[in-house]
């Protein structure tokens, strides 16, 4: 995708606006200044900090910076709607800096796509309306979006969309990021499904380390809040060793604390 | 992007955050505390690299308070572009620590992949197989890519399908659901030596919503 498709896709009902325009390249800008600025050209700098780890609804937290509430597929799978709000809010009323992954999967919502719009869009009025710290420490969704899961790339292109003109409208740094495989899609077709969103991809391996630093090189995105997993075979479960192999700068936004620099640790929980 | 949403989730441009220090350690991430993770000499390197290259990515862990070993293989190649099979296809083995021996339930402990018992989902072709949850101290929760989701039940070495309901019923009333086709246990020197079969998977239900 060019930058003007990045925009495009920014926009709100698919009408590119200036304002939507000017963000967005201030926003590849920085990527592109990050991967620039790094002075080792194969490993992020900034590096992360401090991480993020998902934890079970109802369960405990991780001791981690951020908390990243594993909701899973919804529908007929494991987790409802309302436990997924109230692990959110739970979360958040702790002042922890909070993040609400959902992996869309057709087997769990026979709807597809709409019926995510629906139960994503239910979960974020209730948090809004339940969470006066939203704005500050929610950072929105993180969508597991990987080829296996069962949506083409359209359809999670139409899911994005939805997603981005949604929480455009939340009042704080609310944005969402989007997990995938990159080693998994083409890179344009990669490209396109993570754009306009924070990527937060899966490095599990070469393939993949390979693929993220494709889509650094060649579209400009460069700040990723990269996936780690924490019971694979070692090295591949230190994030030292993982975030060495990507190029770019770790994910951050000043509204969390520009010091603080998140990779995501994902566990069996 | 609105005006305020864009000063929100953009980064400044020009003023990155300094280099941070080095990260605290160099080690393994963090897992929560009902998770062991297998160490690094569980497999000789050699033997680590064999299962690699038959079974893609690997994760391996234990389950606090449990006498098992999890080992999942993804079916997808680690080095390869996009996601190529593995000669082996993807895998769940299990190995059981017999009354409670606290030298097979060392995550440090060297063995071998031949004491585990091998299964294979119910789309042995499907991948990459991928590990969502975990649920109650014996259910694993499955993506069996376009097959869908399953659960796994690692003590009777079953598949089940991947519903809420599904999984709450292996919780409440194990032993009691009908599991789903798959092909026969094997063992782990049985597997190495083993390509997945193929043919269409029969427990592959049509998939709504695609």
């Amino acid at each position: 995708m060019t930058r003007a498709g990045v925009v495009s896709f920014l926009s709100r009902h698919g009408r590119p606006s200036p304002v939507t325009g000017m963000c967005a390249a201030l926003v590849l800008g920085a990527w592109a200044i990050t991967a620039l600025a790094a002075p080792a050209a194969w490993a992020q700098s900034p590096r992360y900090t401090v991480k993020m780890q998902d934890f079970a609804p109802g369960a405990g937290y991780p001791g981690t910076p951020g908390k990243v509430v594993e909701g899973l597929g919804l529908g007929s799978c494991l987790y409802s709607v309302s436990r997924v709000e109230a692990a959110t809010v739970n979360s958040l009323a702790n002042s922890y800096r909070t993040v609400t992954e959902i992996s869309p999967q057709p087997y769990c919502v026979a709807s597809g796509v709409p019926g995510y719009e629906s139960k994503i869009r239910a979960i974020y009025h209730y948090v809004e309306s339940h969470s006066a710290h939203a704005a500050a420490y929610w950072a929105g969704f993180m969508l597991d979006e990987e080829p296996g899961f069962g949506f083409s790339a359209s359809k999670l292109g139409t899911l994005n969309r939805y997603v981005a003109s949604l929480m455009n409208a939340s009042p704080g740094l609310s944005w969402y990021f989007t997990e995938n495989q990159p080693n998994g899609w083409g890179l344009s077709t990669y490209n396109s499904i993570v754009a306009g969103s924070w990527p937060a991809p899966q490095v599990y391996s070469v393939s993949m380390a390979n693929a993220v630093n494709a889509e650094c090189s060649t579209y400009g995105r460069c700040m990723n809040d990269v996936t780690v997993d924490g019971v694979a075979a070692s090295p591949w479960n230190s994030p030292a060793h993982v975030t060495g192999l990507i190029t770019g700068s770790s994910w951050h936004v000043s509204a969390w604390g520009g010091a603080r620099l998140f990779c995501n640790i994902w566990v069996p929980v | 992007m609105s005006r305020a949403k864009c000063g929100a989730v953009q980064q400044a441009a020009g003023r990155l955050p300094a280099p941070g220090p080095l990260p605290p350690a160099a080690g393994p991430a963090p897992v929560p505390a009902g998770v062991i993770r297998c160490g690094p000499a569980f497999f000789t390197a050699a033997e680590a690299r064999r299962l690699t290259g038959a079974f893609g990515l690997i994760s391996c862990f234990r389950l606090t308070g449990q006498d098992q070993w999890i080992l999942l293989g993804s079916g997808t190649s680690t080095s390869a572009p996009g996601l190529v099979g593995t000669p082996g296809g993807a895998v769940v083995a299990v190995e059981r620590c017999q009354g409670g021996d606290v030298t097979c339930l060392n995550p440090d402990v060297t063995r071998g992949f031949s004491s585990f018992m091998v299964t294979r989902p119910p789309d042995p072709l499907g991948r990459p197989l991928e590990l969502q949850a975990v649920a109650g101290p014996s259910v694993l929760l499955l993506s069996n890519a376009r097959c869908g989701l399953f659960s796994f039940d690692v003590s009777s070495l079953r598949w089940y399908r991947g519903t809420s309901s599904a999984v709450h019923a292996l919780l409440t009333r194990p032993g009691q659901q009908q599991p789903m086709a798959a092909t026969p246990v094997m063992t782990g020197s049985q597997a190495l030596g083993t390509r997945p079969p193929t043919g269409p998977p029969a427990a592959c239900p049509p998939v709504p919503g695609q």
